[in-house]
């Protein structure tokens, strides 16, 4: 017989057990007892769980403003600064992510000495005596500016010959040299969609990586607005279609490394077809240009000629063209010369000035090149150098390997790191200070030309530590007691900033309160091309491709340089192409898979310039055969244990730098071998669906006609218009709409009669009390237009950030148990031509959440009514009153609504941004979005202290907050002069799955517009 | 076998939760809360033990100090908030000084500690309850706190219950109160 217990004694003993132990700690008072800790001495104008807003920025924010939500002295959200020229309040996911890095798992707390814990004094003693017997120190920082760059130069000044190296993981000085080989300019303009119809981008990613994608993506989707019938025309040349390409109207698929001819032979034609070149100008165009042809390019591209001339020709009808650059991954030594043809190329058509704006440039100080930092590694391995003092700037794990930058610091007589979070560079460090956050911390950052941010600290340091800044004016007077410095770097910054500015004590705090000065130019003047460039600077350009599949980096929106890799957003949000969460992957197409033998998930070990790198394999149905790809960020070694995942792209590069000293980068062959294991890899797409992760919702058929009355193709999710059946033709049906414009159209939806179950409810009256109906004064309601709306993602982090939604980690997203509450859908749509092949794939983004139905299918089977329809048309969720059956969500028509599987941890202080207005969720409750309950609620508040409604546009929603395409619109529904409510009645209008279930959502969708033959 | 020893441990553990629970009932009736004013507290009333004995009686009855003279944020926030020990020595540092309470107030204040009081009108963290718009509305403090000002000690008068709320609001809907889950769940 067992002498074990079996289950059912175990549970009936453990309750008796549990039942105890409740007892007993209702029993102890104590046990429940909160407390409160008042303020010893009040904050001036704080109150308690009543946020405030300061203005600030980052170094690592790409030159935006900032408005850091505080709550009860925590910082705990961050928006864009409205009054930012570039960014305008909107942000990026990644711009968003900084404050966990504030309260992550790596923050430095104390003193190390050789990685073991000193105290405050021991440290400084220490590195005063090193300071004191340095004869060559030299320090290492990222990029710095205004009185920050002047005070590091002030501080190597003062101790052994000291030399200052900025280096930024992807500052560009071939752009730089193109300036000045073109118009003798040595800065990077501002590149500006603003009113542009044609938009030709040889591969730069603008709408996620390249430039300033905040006011990319605003002035490209604001471009997109149908008016009078016509909107941007976006071509894309690139081998991979990234999320950039997914939106563009035609891709060009070129073989990587093509990009420079392409370009140049671009120029030849535009230059030869009439341009807006002066005569002059031409000749020195057409002596550059005169042994590249259309021909030759189309050949390395791999594609016809007629493509290549039917963008020129694209180019030269436009009315006001921009022509972009490809990214510098696939450009090679002639970045400098690919550059410089783009610029040319722009000055042809008329963008110098109205598109590439040199007035608003960043100078060449802001742009330190690669070739610094690697001088100083030689330096370093010659032992020239006896102290490094390091502050944000991570060479270790961004260097190219063949640089071997560890064995460099090993090498340095002695290494100081001032560092607020842990990471590669300051683990080889000897000494280590621990310094306050950048969002802790004074500073400045410049962005475009006349635009100056300061940086101030919004709330006090959350551990004992100082900012870098303020050691060094210690160190330095403790040196020197006569140095002319005040105490505190503030006062430092405040000095510097009014001398250059001009003005007091009041204009230093507008200028606070501001973030900064504003006064950049919006256009510049058109510049002549100069005479700096000559035929030879062209010769022995050739093509940069491969045989058989290139391998190519791509930049990380999420991760970008690998800052990014310490936050637990950036790993959840799903890749905007692949789905792929937390890991690094090697993404191929089907083709190269079948070819290779290798299945998804399979993991690959690629080696490439002497290094091996293994993950497992992504395939993706928008990759064309020609290109492997990898992504920047991940791969570290230094983080926490969570955040050291996947591979590090930067150990792929060969390390050799170009004529102005940036690391080069090219296609190169992949040697993919198979390891022989595979791997569940966490995508976040739709459950359900396997590993092939396409969503196939349409089919694009080239003989089927478009036919807007179509049943079917109204039932799709997402949905598009062509551009022409927008156009009134008088007969209140729009357009013709018909022939050749590519409209998809479903199949599958059986024949369904539409009958509506539920009655109109507006009419009734509310369950209780007094005279009262549904959706009076208010219905919420949202509108989002999928013409503007780009996949980026940023609606998802803003998600995170407001309503408290815990990271699950990789193991809970491969089983489906992710928490976003919205999410950007990816729909593939499949053109097949008469063989039934495939064509051109098509790519949509659908962001979704909640719809907040008017006859939610959840509500009617919640047993215990924690899920109800508001007054307001919310749906709200109730989460105390939950109990976990889950029906809701088996019942949700739109997957929207998510389980706790557990009580989700916030690991080390990342419970400091959680935002005090809305529960944190435990384990068996179901949740979802509620259209942030809490901002509406703190609109009404605001509204009702003046005693009147909530007027249109004070109601903001975190994901609306955040879209840098302002693709988001919300409000009420009720009030027919609101934005939302004329939205809802455009044309373009639908809402999600009505037509086929009457679920009445509460959200509206604007189709995407298409344009001729090409895909939305 | 199996049984006996299903049994055994069932009595195992439930006389070591017996002896728990009689052990700490038995601490908290032999030692009463020390505060003088205990016996001012009505039954089942909950009156925490603060770190300091202040009274209430004291400072909004005999001395007729206006509760949001204090508790300065109840007009503005969510949260009507504990003064901070700055405002105590406003007075404090002229008045009852050489009383033992008001000089270890003072040393805190010096110390710049806070000195951590008890919540008595804790509510749970899902419930999202705003003073603001209550004082707004005309709500006196007294209608949900009691008479706080005859409170030696402070208790919690009100149950502060979910059925307590919403009968209140319930017979507010004319003043426009709301029975909403969301208004205070979020």
């Amino acid at each position: 017989m067992s002498n074990k217990i079996n289950r059912r004694d175990f549970l009936a003993v453990m309750g008796l057990a549990g039942a105890g132990a409740a007892t007993m700690s209702c029993s102890d008072p104590k046990s429940f007892e909160e407390k409160w800790h008042p303020w010893v001495e009040p904050v001036n104008n704080e109150l308690p769980y009543v946020p405030r807003y300061f203005a600030t920025t980052t170094p690592e924010s790409d030159g935006v403003g900032l408005h850091v939500k505080v709550i009860n002295g925590r910082a705990s959200k961050i928006e864009g600064n409205p009054e930012h020229p570039i960014n305008r309040g909107r942000l990026t996911a990644r711009q968003q992510s900084v404050i966990q890095e504030l309260y992550g798992l790596e923050r430095v707390r104390r003193p190390l000495h050789n990685g073991k814990e000193i105290t405050w004094k021991q440290a400084r003693e220490l590195m005063t005596e090193k300071l004191a017997s340095t004869q060559s120190m030299a320090a290492l920082t990222g990029p710095l500016s205004g009185a920050v760059h002047e005070f590091w130069t002030e501080f190597v000044g003062r101790f052994g010959n000291g030399t200052l190296v900025q280096y930024d993981t992807f500052s560009d000085s071939d752009m730089i040299a193109a300036g000045e080989k073109a118009f003798g300019r040595s800065e990077i303009p501002y590149f500006s969609l603003k009113g542009c119809d044609t938009v030709v981008s040889l591969g730069a990613q603008f709408l996620e990586t390249w430039g300033d994608v905040v006011s990319n993506s605003r002035d490209y989707a604001a471009a997109r607005e149908v008016d009078h019938g016509k909107r941007i025309h976006h071509y894309q040349v690139e081998a991979r279609m990234s999320g950039t390409g997914a939106s563009a109207d035609e891709v060009l698929y070129a073989k990587p490394g093509s990009e420079t001819l392409i370009a140049l032979a671009l120029l030849k034609e535009v230059s030869a077809h009439g341009s807006k070149l002066s005569a002059a100008e031409k000749g020195v165009v057409d002596g550059l240009t005169g042994n590249f042809s259309v021909e030759d390019a189309a050949t390395a591209a791999g594609v016809s000629a007629e493509k290549i001339k039917h963008l020129a020709e694209a180019l030269h009808n436009a009315e006001s063209a921009l022509v972009l650059p490809a990214e510098r991954w696939v450009l090679g030594r002639f970045a400098a010369q690919h550059y410089t043809a783009v610029l040319l190329l722009n000055k042809a058509l008329g963008a110098i000035g109205k598109h590439v704006n040199y007035s608003a440039s960043k100078s060449i100080t802001q742009v330190p090149a690669h070739k610094n930092v690697v001088d100083l590694m030689e330096s370093m391995k010659a032992g020239n150098i006896d102290l490094l003092v390091v502050k944000d700037a991570n060479p270790v794990y961004s260097l190219p390997s063949k640089l071997n930058a560890g064995e460099a610091f090993d090498k340095a007589g002695f290494v100081v790191a001032f560092a607020d979070t842990m990471n590669e560079t300051v683990a080889k460090a000897d000494l280590v200070f621990p310094a306050t956050h950048a969002l802790e911390s004074w500073g400045e950052v410049h962005g475009h030309k006349g635009i100056e941010m300061l940086q101030q600290p919004v709330m006090r340091p959350r551990w004992e530590v100082f900012q870098a800044e303020d050691q060094l004016i210690g160190f330095i007077k403790g040196a020197d007691e006569s140095a002319a410095l005040p105490d505190q770097f503030r006062d430092y910054l405040k000095q510097s900033w009014t001398s250059r500015h001009g003005g007091g004590d009041k204009e230093w705090r507008e200028a606070l309160k501001l973030g900064g000065v504003y006064n950049m130019a919006e256009t510049g003047e058109n510049l002549p091309v100069s005479g700096n460039v000559s035929a030879s600077f062209f010769s022995g350009i050739e093509s940069l491709t491969v045989n058989d599949a290139a391998l190519v980096i791509v930049t990380s929106a999420r991760y970008g340089d690998g800052r990014a890799a310490n936050r637990g957003w950036m790993h959840e949000l799903p890749d905007q192409m692949t789905g792929v969460t937390w890991d690094s992957w090697v993404e191929m197409s089907y083709d190269y898979a079948e070819k290779n033998n290798i299945s998804y998930g399979d993991i690959v070990s690629l080696q490439v310039n002497g290094v091996t790198v293994e993950a497992p394999a992504v395939l993706s149905e928008t990759q064309s055969g020609d290109i492997i790809s990898v992504q920047t960020g991940l791969g570290h070694t230094g983080l926490s244990e969570a955040n050291n995942r996947g591979f590090n792209a930067f150990d792929l590069l060969s390390g050799e730098l170009s004529d102005a000293g940036t690391f080069v980068a090219q296609p190169v062959q992949a040697k993919i071998t198979k390891a022989g294991r595979s791997q569940k890899v966490a995508t976040i797409h739709l459950p359900g669906l396997g590993d092939k992760l396409n969503t196939p919702q349409t089919v694009v058929g080239e003989k089927r006609q478009l036919d807007r009355t179509d049943p079917h193709f109204e039932r799709n999710i997402w949905q598009a218009v062509a551009i022409d059946a927008l156009v009134d033709h008088g007969d209140g049906h729009g357009g013709h709409g018909g022939g050749h414009h590519g409209q998809p159209v479903a199949e599958g939806f059986p024949e369904h009669v539409e009958t509506d179950f539920y009655p109109d409810r507006s009419k009734d009256p509310v369950v209780v009390g007094r005279d009262e109906t549904f959706y009076t004064p208010y219905k919420w309601e949202m509108a989002i237009d999928l013409n503007k709306c780009t996949g980026c993602g940023s609606c998802v982090t803003a998600c995170y950030a407001e309503n408290n939604l815990p990271v699950v980690g990789r193991d809970q997203v491969v089983k489906g148990r992710e928490m976003a509450w919205i999410r950007v859908n990816r729909y593939l749509g499949y053109a097949k031509d008469e063989a039934g092949k495939t064509e051109k794939i098509y790519v949509a983004f659908l962001p979704m959440m909640c719809q907040q139905c008017a006859n939610a299918p959840c509500e009617s089977v919640c047993p215990s009514l924690a899920t109800y329809h508001s007054k307001e048309g919310l749906n709200a969720m109730v989460y105390n009153r939950c109990v976990g059956t889950r029906y809701c969500a088996n019942n949700c028509s739109y997957k929207v609504r998510r389980f706790n599987w557990f009580t989700w941890e916030w690991p080390g202080d990342t419970n400091w941004a959680l935002n005090p207005a809305v529960s944190a969720r435990q384990k068996g409750v179901m949740e979802k979005c509620t259209f942030c309950a809490q901002r509406l609620r703190d609109a009404k508040d605001y509204a009702k202290d003046q005693g009147r409604l909530v007027e249109d546009g004070e109601a903001v929603v975190a994901c609306q907050q955040a879209c840098p395409s302002e693709a988001i619109s919300f409000g009420n529904f009720s009030d027919h002069n609101s934005k939302v409510y004329k939205l809802a009645h455009d044309k373009r209008a639908y809402r999600a799955l009505d037509a086929h279930i009457v679920t009445k959502p509460g959200v509206s969708y604007l189709k995407r517009v298409t344009l001729g033959h090409g895909h939305a | 076998m199996l049984k006996n020893k299903k049994f055994v441990i069932s009595i195992t553990v439930l006389a070591a939760f017996s002896m728990a629970g009689f052990f700490v009932f038995g601490q908290s009736t032999e030692n009463p809360a020390p505060q003088k004013a205990a016996a001012d507290i009505p039954l089942g009333k909950y009156a925490p033990e603060q770190p300091i004995p202040y009274s209430h009686r004291l400072h909004a009855g005999e001395l007729n100090i206006d509760c949001k003279f204090c508790h300065t944020y109840a007009r503005r926030s969510r949260s009507a908030g504990i003064p901070a020990l700055e405002q105590c020595m406003a007075c404090h540092t002229t008045i009852a000084v050489a009383k033992p309470n008001i000089q270890e107030l003072a040393k805190a204040y010096e110390d710049k500690k806070p000195i951590e009081w008890v919540k008595v009108h804790d509510l749970p963290d899902f419930v999202f309850f705003n003073h603001k718009r209550h004082v707004q509305a005309g709500f006196e403090c007294q209608e949900c706190h009691g008479k706080v000002e005859d409170m030696e000690v402070l208790y919690r008068e009100a149950p502060l219950t979910m059925g307590w709320c919403v009968n209140c609001h319930r017979d507010n809907l004319d003043k426009g109160a709301s029975v909403d889950c969301l208004v205070c769940h979020k």
